[in-house]
């Protein structure tokens, strides 16, 4: 049985005034200052997309769309919200744009594992290290995308990337309730979809 | 309790969103319900995998990769409220201009004088263009004058990346000044530029006269 770990906490954010000298030169342009406004978010943004997609390169390519919409937004941040939370809505719309694209519902289909994942499954020697394989960080990832894509935005947001009910229901522009709902659903349907493959996989 | 309320509140216990009575008394109900306690210890661990989970490293070559899309995509797009802004911002100034002599030069290739700038006020953002990087942009700085003012110098200044363009020819001053007058209401200067490269560019224009000295600025974005 896994340990439950508490969600690793975020990073500070950036001092207010700093914030916002890097946001007002990066909307003149400056490309430098964006990517210091950004640099803790890259790896949130990449894991945000990975639990979309499943696939590193599909979730690289669209890591780096959402951000660049993030850059070329700019002038519409107001400081009414968090930075945070401005970004991840975008981020989020992004994702979601992409999944309604053609292109989106094929990254969506299934993919058979890799024969690194084949690999892993067949090295584990103990029915323990069997399972620890099988529910891997990537195959639980790839399980996400079997959840509802409303559900499968907030669990990501609150289970993988740690974010707060209000955090979330601002990016998503939802109430606080909406959220806590949707994330129920979201860890219900996941947890089924790990026990339906623990069924097909088991003999 | 029966097993559809802690149904209902299983995840929040699992998650650690509900802890106290309410939690414990779930707890208690799972401890001796065999479904239910299945159901928790799932989402449990469920719940500990995706915490677990944390952040994916980032592929090799992503930063770079990044900054090269952040570069080609050009600045960012300026926000309708900016563009409010500095419309609203013409209204109040107190300033005219004489367009007609530096719409001539720019037409003649005529004489220009580059200046040597002193100090000036700080500018106030009047408008906003945006433009390919391979058309020609017209920017017009237009100046409102409650009333009409003689003898005024204006200077116009372009900054690195940006250049006048006459009879179809890229020039290389990067300052004019001229002297003209201010009539009563509306005096658009309208100069043709050029920015080869993506980017956000302020034109500056600063008028000098009697009781006069403004400064304005004009932005002009240039897209890939």
């Amino acid at each position: 049985m896994p340990v439950m770990q508490p969600a690793k906490p975020m990073k500070p954010p950036l001092p207010a005034h700093e914030l916002a000298g890097l946001v007002e030169r990066a909307r003149e342009g400056d490309v430098a200052a964006f990517e210091r406004l950004i640099a803790s978010y890259q790896p949130k943004v990449y894991t945000f997309a990975f639990a979309f997609t499943g696939s590193p390169d599909v979730a690289q390519d669209l890591a780096q769309d959402a951000l660049v919409k993030v850059y070329k937004s700019l002038g519409s941040f107001r400081f009414q919200s968090a930075f945070s939370t401005w970004l991840y809505s975008i981020v989020k719309n992004t994702y979601l744009d992409a999944v309604k694209s053609r292109a989106g519902r094929e990254r969506a289909l299934e993919e058979p594992l890799t024969e690194r994942d084949v690999a892993e499954l067949h090295e584990a020697a103990t029915a323990e290290e069997r399972l620890l394989a099988k529910e891997s960080r990537r195959t639980l990832l790839r399980a996400l995308r079997q959840v509802p894509v409303a559900y499968r935005t907030v669990v990501a947001l609150a289970d993988v990337q740690g974010l707060g009910y209000e955090e979330i229901a601002g990016a998503l522009g939802v109430p606080v309730g909406t959220v806590k709902s949707r994330l129920k659903r979201g860890r219900d349907a996941l947890k089924d979809a790990l026990h339906r493959q623990r069924g097909q996989e088991e003999p | 309790m029966n097993c559809a309320d802690v149904r209902e509140r299983l995840t929040d216990v699992a998650g650690g969103e509900l802890e106290g009575a309410r939690a414990d008394e779930a707890r208690a109900h799972a401890a001796s319900c065999p479904s239910c306690g299945r159901a928790l210890a799932e989402l449990e661990a469920t719940i500990g995998l995706l915490r677990r989970a944390g952040q994916e490293p980032l592929p090799e070559g992503f930063s770079l990769s990044l900054h090269q899309a952040l570069v080609a995509a050009g600045p960012p797009r300026l926000g309708l409220l900016d563009r409010v802004r500095a419309t609203l911002a013409l209204r109040p100034v107190t300033f005219a201009a004489s367009a007609a002599a530096l719409a001539a030069m720019l037409a003649t290739g005529g004489t220009m004088l580059a200046l040597h700038h002193a100090h000036a006020p700080s500018p106030t953002t009047i408008a906003a263009y945006q433009v390919p990087a391979s058309k020609l942009a017209l920017v017009k700085i237009d100046f409102v004058a409650e009333k009409a003012i003689d003898d005024v110098a204006f200077e116009i200044t372009l900054p690195d990346g940006l250049r006048f363009v006459s009879g179809g020819q890229e020039l290389a001053e990067r300052t004019f000044r001229f002297q003209g007058k201010l009539e009563a209401g509306s005096n658009p200067i309208p100069i043709a530029v050029r920015g080869p490269h993506a980017g956000r560019y302020k034109v500056i224009a600063h008028a000098i006269g009697t009781e006069l000295d403004v400064t304005q600025e004009v932005v002009l974005e240039v897209t890939s």
